[in-house]
């Protein structure tokens, strides 16, 4: 089986992965921050080094580093943690409904209400001339994706930035298709809530997530409980990073997220990893796009950074599509992808895409194969 | 008599741990024997040697306020 669902999580895992999660749960599988024993503290210690390691590659603070459950917790925490009452967002046309779905539950209870900006993917200056135009008094942040989950287009996060801080905005930056592909800096880019999940470009074990905050931003708890500190006190400690991380912490999940961190570093860095990538959508394009009756959705990426495709063929639905595409052995996502906006903008909601995102595990010779497969079904050799 | 430095936050104990390391003061962290009667437990950080310049390390870098107290 060709895996080319690497949006949705990456597999394979790198092999230094899977033997942390081992190496964790045959030696020091004890709770993190709970007992004073040996082999709580080597746990403890390795989830400090997994949030020092991503502190650093993302330009945080270790003390801002917080560990959640994924990357819509994550979200969750960022949104429903830093709106106050009454505060307005402006969001992006491509968010995943993992942005979309916290805010509008928030317009419904009449805590927050929100605006979309549409994007235009070939002009960041049109794409900030929108975002004024939605700005309120009441505006407190301006929370978008990096990478489009649907289509791969990237968002000029530095010029949204800019924007933000000029507005006296939050900037929050959903990096769920982003992180450990595209380079990303907390400080460097202005960003207040940077949201991700470990277990993606990341290389960690499903279950892990991580938000990393500025110092002009302390979102409230969602969750409150044992902390391993001050028990005796009834009400939530304030200290961070613990304050945001009640009951037991995803330690192998959180030795695995460490692993798959020096795993990019074995690779290259997110440089190399993004190049090929990169190359291998290009590949695909280029292929794909020799079949007459192809609906290919690669004129909407702005930047040479596009690491996800989306097609469609106009007389197959696309569930229909991946269906022959997985009897044939390649694993890809078909249908809207969670991204109700995405697909309104771009007219993809009768029938929705069949998504290839590729990994640095895949090769080109993989991707050719994908290809003639595609142009095979298209011209009914396989049914 | 061995001089420690009480944290509410773990996370917080490993940093100063790893900032008095790049100092040459050595340092583990405990949990804390004498938790707090109202407060409840906590972790602490005891110094092996040098904890005058210790203190005003984590003092300069916000991760304490109070002076160590002895195990």
């Amino acid at each position: 089986m060709i895996y080319l669902d690497n949006a949705a999580t990456s597999f394979p895992k790198p092999a230094c992965v899977l033997r942390a999660v081992q190496q964790c749960q045959f030696c020091f599988g004890a709770n993190p921050g709970r007992g004073g024993h040996k082999l709580a503290a080597k746990a403890a210690e390795t989830v400090f080094e997994t949030r020092q390691a991503l502190a650093a590659f993302f330009g945080g603070d270790v003390q801002r580093t917080v560990f959640c459950s994924n990357c819509t917790h994550a979200i969750n925490l960022a949104l429903k943690g830093s709106l106050k009452q009454g505060d307005h967002v402006i969001i992006s046309s491509l968010e995943h409904n993992a942005v979309l779905r916290p805010l509008e539950r928030l317009q419904a209870e009449h805590k927050a209400s929100y605006d979309v900006l549409q994007i235009d993917p070939k002009s960041t200056r049109t794409t900030l001339e929108r975002a004024q135009a939605l700005l309120r008094p009441e505006t407190r942040m301006l929370f978008v994706t990096h990478v489009s989950n649907v289509f791969g287009t990237v968002l000029p996060i530095r010029a949204l930035s800019l924007f933000a801080k000029t507005h006296g905005l939050l900037f929050g930056v959903d990096a769920a298709q982003s992180a450990g592909v595209l380079d990303l800096d907390l400080k460097r880019d202005g960003i207040d809530l940077l949201c991700m999940p470990g277990h993606k470009g990341l290389f960690g074990p499903m279950g892990t997530g991580v938000l990393l905050f500025s110092d002009r931003v302390q979102p409230e708890t969602l969750m409150e409980g044992g902390t391993g500190t001050l028990s005796l006190e009834k009400q939530q400690p304030q200290v961070l990073p613990e304050m945001y991380e009640s009951g037991t912490l995803n330690l192998t999940g959180i030795a695995g997220l460490g692993a798959g961190l020096r795993f990019i570093g074995s690779c290259g860095g997110t440089k190399a990893i993004c190049a090929h990538e990169v190359e291998l959508i290009r590949t695909l394009r280029e292929d794909l796009s020799v079949i007459r009756s192809i609906d290919l959705y690669d004129n909407l990426c702005s930047t040479a950074a596009q690491t996800v495709l989306s097609f469609s063929l106009p007389d197959l639905g696309s569930e229909t599509l991946a269906s022959l595409l997985d009897s044939n052995g390649f694993a890809v996502r078909a249908g809207y992808h969670c991204a109700a906006l995405a697909h309104t903008r771009y007219d993809t909601a009768a029938g929705g895409t069949v998504r290839v995102s590729p990994s640095i595990f895949n090769t080109k010779k993989q991707i050719k194969n994908f290809a003639f497969c595609v142009n095979q079904i298209a011209m009914r050799k396989i049914l | 008599m061995q001089p420690f430095f009480h944290f509410d936050s773990l996370t917080n104990a490993q940093t100063a741990k790893r900032l008095l390391g790049r100092h040459a003061i050595s340092a583990a962290i405990r949990r804390d024997p004498q938790p707090d009667r109202r407060r409840g437990c906590g972790f602490v950080l005891v110094v092996q040697n040098r904890t005058q310049q210790a203190q005003q390390i984590l003092e300069q870098h916000g991760l304490i306020s109070a002076t160590p107290r002895d195990l």
